[in-house]
């Protein structure tokens, strides 16, 4: 039998510091100084992304499951949640925006999904940013209208710099709604998207495009970005666990700002490397470049 | 050139850009039914050498004949050439990750062969038949990137046997497997060469190289071919193997006589 046995060798010198391990009360004091909280803006939202990405669509948690609506074809489901996104898009009406997410909440109650956990993601992130973004919109400045809140009144119009100053700044009843439709929209539009995904295992879901006559390079290319995306998200992920176990205590935002510089670059090499392969793949197994499905 | 040569190497050299050369000068036959194991450290070229054989890349120099035909980038840009070629001669892949492109099992394996042009029903039946000798039935409909190393390593070898090539080209293939995978996948190599294919395995896996092959040919780290013979003779040759940075001074080869025979007659 072949086989590795390493016998008691000299012939590693190990530097002279390394010799005896870290002090350990020492090293308590260095890594005392920012451990647990805090993990930073960067962090926090890869791991969401992680967890979203492998968590729930990767490993189907939810998609596996037996309850109709996972049950139910994902071609109806497909074409429902289109219908759905375009009601979403072209409606106007705060009451039809509410009806549509009470129905998402008892289609996510009767597929057992878990909604608390679902509306922080969908909610929290894009939707909440569109508001932000929105804001300004909501003023008389941009959006004039029937005043809702005065915020600054004058009798006679000022100047400043030569710049006539509007007499009313108020907060108008049709921007408020503007930013809110808007941000209804980007929220609803995120859910119905949700639902599908979560509740269709992703070959599916791929598989169902064709029904819409998507042709199947479009297919192929969509599912090789997901596959993609899947691969970068997990070594990222991995990337930013190595790097964190070798950062003990803050750096500074230059260092960070390094660290993901330099990490973006690292990624983008090895995605290319990748998809090198994987072209290489498809060949070695005689892809010409027109692709077969079994399904058709 | 005679019939029974599957591959012959004519002085073929690689390189990266300009003048990167990988390797130059490159020599040696592979013969109809042969088991060959390709030696070498980390870098040495391995991978690339495979991905010549398989033509997914080609010689920057010198020519590659296979079954007795020169492969070319010209010669495989004819969809037919490169579909009969890629057909016959299967590569797996070092990384799997790379290899498992679909969204589940089935497609994985179902995509060779319907590339090839195969009737689906056939297509369907092979692909069953492969996911049943592979274990891999409670596997067939989920994601391969779901599956563990080895579970993957396993579906990568299944869509490239649901082809059932007369050559496969197998690289680094016991990487990153526990040791009763490693076992299993030596075993289905010594069962596919006793059945008349030709195998050429990229390792450093002295204990694989040991099992599975006859003939072995040792890459050095400078890129060239310091060694084409019996395995036996490779694995004994402890100054070689030290000088190719394979092993060191500290590693120990025990005579393999009755490993042979454990894997062989099982
Ligand atoms: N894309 C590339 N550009 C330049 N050099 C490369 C590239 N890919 C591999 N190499 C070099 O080619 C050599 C052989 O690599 P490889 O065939 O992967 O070796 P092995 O499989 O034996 O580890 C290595 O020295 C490596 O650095
Ligand atoms: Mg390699």
């Amino acid at each position: 039998m072949v086989g590795p046995s390493i016998e008691p060798g000299n012939s590693i010198t190990l530097p002279g510091w390394m010799n005896q391990p870290t002090d350990e009360k020492e090293h308590r004091l260095q890594a005392n100084s920012d451990r647990g909280k805090g993990s930073g803006f960067l962090n926090r939202n890869l791991r969401e992304l992680r967890q979203v990405m492998l968590d729930d669509l990767l490993t189907e948690r939810y998609a596996r499951r037996d309850y109709w609506l996972q049950q139910l074809d994902p071609r109806l489901k497909l074409l429902a949640i289109i219908v759905l996104i375009l009601l979403v898009a072209l409606t106007r009406s705060i009451t039809v925006f509410f009806v549509m997410w009470v129905c998402s909440l008892l289609l996510m109650s009767s597929a057992r999904l878990p909604i608390w956990s679902l509306q922080k993601r969908i909610w929290g992130i894009f939707p909440l940013i569109t508001l932000i973004a929105a804001i300004p919109a909501m003023f008389s400045l941009f959006n004039p209208g029937a005043p809702l809140l005065e915020l600054y009144h004058s009798m006679a119009p000022h100047y400043w710099l030569g710049i006539r100053l509007p007499e009313q700044i108020y907060i108008s009843r049709q921007g408020s709604i503007a930013a809110l439709v808007i941000f209804l929209r980007v929220g609803l539009s995120i859910t119905w998207g949700m639902l599908l995904v979560i509740t269709t295992p992703s070959a599916h879901l791929f598989k169902s495009l064709r029904v819409l006559r998507v042709p199947l390079l479009v297919v192929m290319i969509l599912e090789m970005t997901y596959r993609y995306l899947v691969l970068l998200i997990q070594v990222s992920h991995e990337m930013f666990e190595a790097r964190k176990m070798r950062t003990v205590g803050k750096l500074s935002l230059r260092a960070r700002q390094w660290q993901v510089t330099s990490s973006i670059g690292a990624l983008f090499i090895r995605s290319m490397q990748l998809s090198e392969e994987v072209y290489q793949a498809m060949t070695a197994r005689g892809y010409t470049g027109e692709a077969v499905s079994l399904d058709e | 050139m005679t019939p029974a040569n599957t591959f012959k190497f004519e002085r073929v050299g690689y390189r990266y850009g300009r003048d990167e050369w990988i390797f130059r000068d490159i020599d040696f036959v592979v013969d109809a039914g042969e088991s060959i194991v390709l030696l070498g450290a980390n870098g040495s070229g391995k991978s690339t050498l495979l991905k010549i054989m398989c033509g997914l890349t080609f010689a920057s120099a010198g020519r590659l004949l296979a079954f007795g035909q020169e492969i070319t980038e010209e010669h495989l840009e004819n969809d037919s050439a490169a579909k009969e070629y890629h057909r016959r001669v299967g590569f797996l892949f070092q990384n799997s990750d790379a290899q498992l492109f679909t969204t589940s099992v089935k497609d994985e394996i179902a995509f060779g062969p319907l590339q090839m042009g195969m009737k689906k029903d056939e297509v369907r039946a092979r692909v069953d038949d492969v996911i049943e000798m592979f274990g891999l039935s409670n596997l067939a409909d989920r994601s391969p990137y779901r599956l563990s190393g080895g579970e993957k390593k396993k579906v990568a070898l299944a869509s490239v046997l649901v082809l059932n090539p007369e050559v496969i080209i197998l690289d680094e293939p016991t990487n990153g497997l526990d040791p009763k995978t490693q076992r299993w996948l030596t075993e289905l190599i010594l069962k596919l060469n006793d059945q008349g294919r030709t195998i050429v395995v990229a390792t450093h896996n002295l204990d694989l190289a040991h099992a599975i092959a006859d003939r072995a040919l040792i890459l050095s780290e400078d890129h060239r071919v310091v060694f084409d013979g019996p395995t036996r003779d490779a694995l004994s040759n402890r100054e070689q193997l030290i000088d190719v940075n394979l092993i060191d001074e500290y590693f120990h080869i025990h005579e393999g006589k009755h490993h042979i025979h454990q894997y062989r007659h099982n």
